[in-house]
């Protein structure tokens, strides 16, 4: 546990994270605040569209007359708990690829690599775009579900999560190659442990450190690809805000109020920043001997995205 | 060598007839299908009439029936006729893969115009502030969302400052060169800022790693100069792997195009695509995302060719 207090002395670790946490308390306790407040983020008033800054509203008001602060939080819930589900959504699946592919070796290892590299090196936002752009029904989904208000949410978590696992499933499989050879886990073999057993409880656990840093980054590029596929109107859909779909009604009065256009961006902009600071220095702490260090690769992934 | 390009070509050859099989049943399971699209633009049109179109058109068969025909008839050439651009497929496609070359090719060589010094400067003092700062520069790059960093480039160069065109390709009724370089130089900042993090991240590491061998020591020992010791000795050691991720980076950075290219109206492949799902063309978004797989795959493996040409203790079987 000495690493964790290693890790919180590097300032990059340090910065992020206090960044990232006050980003998430500010979002998850907007609501609350803005009972409090007699707010309601939802109130439209035509009268004092494109506000100026005032004390009601510290950051002025948007095209319909919402106050932005509280708007940018909404957008801020919604972006930030889309990012952290898809991150572990697809940090369970790389996981388990990652420790089949190191731990069986072999042909196993090289058919699922071969996939994972294959994904990787697929242009995958275009594929993403027709992916969005499905019609559920065609997929035999029931209606209910179809039709529910959250189903955009739900889509494009699914839809995220299939371009972050590869990150998570090539360092888990790293690490997991060189557990391997580890004297503990060969006396496990040699005590008759069947391979799930070894896998599951004697390899899995130390997996912590790599699976952590690996899913930090990945917030960072699931954060990054639910703005632009919102942002095209393809991810999450209005009236739930997200960063990225307030973008999209920025972009159209972005004339008259480009501050409207200015803090989405930069607050994923922030967000993802920080993410793969946060990343990279808990890998340098937790993991000092890491030989294959992995970049950070969200924009590589969208643009990268990107 | 030749048996190894030769196996690759093949197992590429695979891969794009399973991508082609995967993207052909995805469009499918989009929105509309065309038969609708034909009713809604003409309603005497009655229910036998569409039966009967869906039978003419193969549309009743199986999938995989279908498949194979849309395949039969691409490997000939024929990709069928674009709903959006009336003209047939090719026709649409071939100019637009010439623009998005010129966009991916410049922002590549700005990308590494700027990457290849500071990623030098960087590594010959790990750990100091010039590392630190071209630190951030890559965390930067590789973090900000394209589409806002075009949205800001837009807003301050072209609405504010009036400097450059905020999109297109040319002035309607000027169309010289020094014309159509201003309208590439916003969307080629953008692809060059978003891609030269990853870049300049891997010269930086490989450029640390070099620069602790021996023989950089021995150079340095006879005493030779330090751009010698640099350009010279090590970053032809540097770039070898450098070109791995060139390689890997061809497709991103073709989904970087896609955005870039849509935020400034750019006409290349990458809107293309976007513009063709949004608008049911199903035979051109069909055409072009095998086209950007094709070309992907392609750059993934010219990018292997290279590597072996470059480093000759790598020996392919």
């Amino acid at each position: 546990m000495n690493h964790w207090r290693d890790a919180l002395r590097d300032k990059r670790v340090a910065i992020s994270g206090s960044i990232l946490l006050i980003f998430i308390i500010a979002a998850f306790g907007a609501p609350p605040l803005a009972a409090l407040f007699g707010i309601d983020p939802d109130t439209v008033d035509l009268y004092h569209r494109l506000a100026a800054p005032s004390l009601l509203h510290p950051l002025g008001t948007d095209e319909i007359g919402r106050d932005l602060l509280f708007r940018l939080l909404e957008g801020g819930r919604v972006s930030l708990l889309v990012g952290i589900v898809a991150a572990l959504v697809a940090a369970v699946f790389g996981t388990a690829m990652g420790l089949i592919a190191g731990y069986c070796g072999g042909r196993l290892d090289a058919a699922l690599m071969r996939f994972t590299d294959g994904v990787i090196a697929l242009p995958l936002l275009p594929l993403l775009v027709v992916l969005a752009a499905l019609d559920l029904k065609k997929l035999g989904i029931p209606s209910v579900i179809i039709d529910s208000p959250a189903i955009s949410i739900e889509r494009i978590i699914v839809l995220v999560a299939i371009v972050g696992w590869t990150t998570v499933a090539r360092i888990v499989r790293g690490a997991t190659l060189s557990l391997k050879s580890r004297d503990f886990v060969r006396a496990a073999v040699a005590l008759g442990a069947s391979s799930p057993r070894v896998m599951l409880v004697h390899i899995l656990p130390n997996l912590a450190s790599p699976i952590i840093v690996a899913t930090t980054l990945a917030v960072g590029e699931t954060i990054l690809l639910e703005s632009v596929l919102s942002f095209l109107g393809l991810g999450v859909a209005p009236p739930i805000p997200s960063w990225g779909n307030m973008l999209t009604t920025a972009q159209e009065t972005i004339a008259l109020a480009p501050q409207l256009a200015l803090y989405p961006g930069l607050l994923i902009f922030i967000t993802v920043i920080a993410c793969n600071f946060l990343g990279d220095g808990l890998q340098d702490a937790l993991d000092p001997r890491a030989q294959h260090r992995t970049l950070p690769v969200s924009n590589a992934a969208v643009e990268k995205a990107p | 060598m030749t048996r190894f390009v030769s196996t690759r070509l093949l197992q590429m050859i695979v891969v794009i007839a399973i991508m082609s099989f995967i993207i052909y049943a995805l469009i499918g399971l989009m929105p509309g299908d065309p038969i609708d699209l034909m009713i809604s633009s003409n309603p005497r049109l009655s229910p036998a009439d569409a039966l009967r179109l869906k039978a003419l058109y193969g549309l009743d068969k199986p999938l995989i029936e279908r498949y194979f025909a849309w395949a039969h008839a691409a490997l000939t050439g024929d990709f069928g006729y674009s709903r959006l651009y009336l003209q047939p497929v090719l026709n649409v496609l071939v100019p637009r893969l010439g623009n998005t070359a010129v966009l991916m090719g410049a922002s590549l060589f700005c990308a590494y115009m700027l990457a290849l010094p500071l990623g030098i400067i960087a590594a010959r003092r790990p750990g100091s502030a010039v590392d630190g700062a071209v630190n951030l520069v890559c965390f930067a790059g590789i973090s900000v969302p394209s589409f806002w960093l075009a949205l800001m480039l837009i807003l301050v160069f072209a609405a504010t400052l009036g400097w450059l065109p905020a999109g297109g390709v040319e002035t309607i009724g000027d169309g010289s060169l020094p014309d159509r370089l201003r309208h590439l130089v916003l969307p080629v900042t953008t692809l060059t800022l978003v891609s030269m993090g990853s870049h300049l991240r891997y010269i930086r590491a490989a450029m640390i790693e070099t620069l602790r061998q021996d023989y950089i020591r021995t150079a340095r020992a006879k005493g030779a100069g330090e751009f010698r010791v640099l350009a010279g000795h090590a970053l032809r050691n540097a770039l070898i792997p450098v070109v791995t991720v060139l390689a890997l980076s061809f497709g991103n950075l073709f989904s970087g195009a896609l955005i870039t290219e849509t935020m400034f109206a750019y006409p290349g492949m990458g809107k293309l695509i976007y513009d063709s799902i949004l608008g049911n063309d199903f035979n051109l978004a069909l055409a072009g995302l095998l086209v950007a797989t094709v070309m992907v795959l392609v750059g993934n493996l010219a990018a292997d060719i290279a590597y072996s040409a470059i480093d000759p203790r790598i020996a392919y079987r």
